[in-house]
């Protein structure tokens, strides 16, 4: 149906709700370019803090790297000797390192009366030990076997077994000889030196 | 029958009145964006330089500070331990250091080295292998197994030693010597500070060989590599 009247007293108030609303939005797009304008300048200051941050830092690995190319002669220096003390290392693992170890169990069979005498002694660069104890004595050699089992004498080693015994003897002496393989503990350089 | 809507005639009005607030609100909605997806990637690409240029301050003043350290008092010490290493490693296998290895050793300990086999079947690039048989008393053996690994000058390891200690005083032994060819280019993986650590403890271990082949190399003209720099 076609209108042909307009309501002059609704309209007013349609009028006065959509000019509020306006005022709203005119209000509103004031207080968002004012907030962005603040946010932008925050920012704005954020980032040339940030900027000069890193003109400084540039400055800097200039000045570092300016000093270094003066001492680039030193610094081949020392790459040659880093890379031949990295190639050193990798050399050592190959050494059996015979003494520590060999100390090592000198030491602790001296520590009691009735281990007896070291007479062979074989060990390689994984710490695998091979080694023979003499004595003159039956009663000698059979008392030893309560220090070889003792915690003092067993742990420097992960493993360790008895494997041959040998008895011998000539006109004028007899001589008990008992062989041991194993492995020993790793020794640290702190061990190495007490 | 089709039924048209009209806008009422006051928000016509209204709009019209307020095109202009609306064009600018538009504006600021599309500006926002830009500017904070802008905003985004330039503080994150900037974050990113400066902790790159952080780090490679950081390394610089590390490789600055170990080349002062390094370097020392002294001029020349950087000199000396390159000697140090080349000596213990040289870059080509050189026989002849051997020979003079094996005798330094015998002169030190008393085990006197009577021959020596190149066993080139064990030997690699790398690595030499000498089978080594002397005579002297256990002492002097011993005192040799304490001293081989720098006391030649050389770096010397074996890969398995046995001792016998019964009335003989022959010994055998398998050495083997090193020899490594490195250049001095950079390397990420190359962390000066731990292996400068371990130089300085080998450096203690060596000292002796190094004043030995020096006193050696200007009294009998004994060749020793020059300075690879």
């Amino acid at each position: 149906m076609k209108k042909t009247k307009i309501n002059l007293l609704s309209d007013r108030q349609d009028y006065a709700r959509l000019e509020r609303y306006f005022l709203f939005l005119r209000i509103g797009v004031l207080l968002y370019a004012f907030v962005l304008f603040g946010i932008i300048a925050i920012f704005a200051y954020f980032l040339f803090q940030q900027n000069n941050q890193v003109q400084s830092l540039l400055e800097k690995k200039k000045t570092y790297l300016t000093t270094l190319n003066v001492q680039k002669e030193d610094e081949a220096k020392l790459i040659y000797i880093s890379k031949k003390v990295n190639a050193y290392q990798t050399f050592l693992k190959d050494d059996a390192r015979f003494l520590p170890y060999f100390t090592l169990l000198n030491n602790t069979l001296k520590t009691s009366s009735q281990a007896g005498t070291l007479s062979g002694f074989v060990i390689d660069k994984n710490r695998d030990v091979e080694f023979k104890l003499s004595f003159a004595r039956l009663e000698d050699m059979l008392a030893s076997f309560k220090f070889v089992e003792s915690d003092q004498f067993l742990q420097n080693f992960e493993e360790l077994s008895l494997v041959k015994f040998l008895s011998q003897s000539t006109t004028s002496q007899k001589n008990y000889e008992i062989s041991f393989e194993g492995k020993f503990m790793e020794l640290n350089e702190k061990n190495e030196k007490n | 029958m089709k039924k048209t809507k009209k806008i009422n005639p006051y928000l016509k009005h209204l709009l019209r009145e307020n095109a202009g607030y609306i064009a600018v609100l538009v504006a600021l909605f599309i500006s926002t964006i830009v500017f904070f997806s802008f905003l985004n990637s330039k503080l994150s690409e900037n974050q990113t330089q400066i902790s790159t240029l952080e780090n490679d301050i950081k390394e610089l003043q590390d490789k600055q500070s170990l080349l002062a350290a390094a370097t020392g008092q002294d001029a020349g010490s950087l000199d000396n331990d390159v000697k140090i290493m080349q000596n213990l490693i040289p870059d080509f296998e050189d026989y002849f250091s051997i020979l003079y290895a094996l005798d330094t050793l015998s002169q030190k300990t008393g085990f006197l080295v009577n021959s020596y086999t190149i066993n080139l079947g064990s030997s690699s690039t790398d690595k030499l292998s000498v089978v080594v048989s002397g005579v002297g008393n256990p002492d002097s053996f011993l005192k040799f197994l304490n001293e081989y690994n720098f006391g030649g000058g050389r770096l010397i390891t074996s890969e398995k030693i046995e001792l016998e200690t019964k009335e003989s005083d022959a010994f055998k032994l398998n050495l083997t010597f090193y020899s490594k060819k490195v250049s001095a280019t950079n390397e990420k993986s190359l962390n000066y500070r731990t292996a400068l650590q371990e130089f300085q403890k080998l450096k203690s271990k060596v000292s002796f060989s190094l004043r030995d082949s020096e006193v050696v190399a200007t009294s009998e003209s004994y060749p020793i590599k020059s300075n690879p720099f």
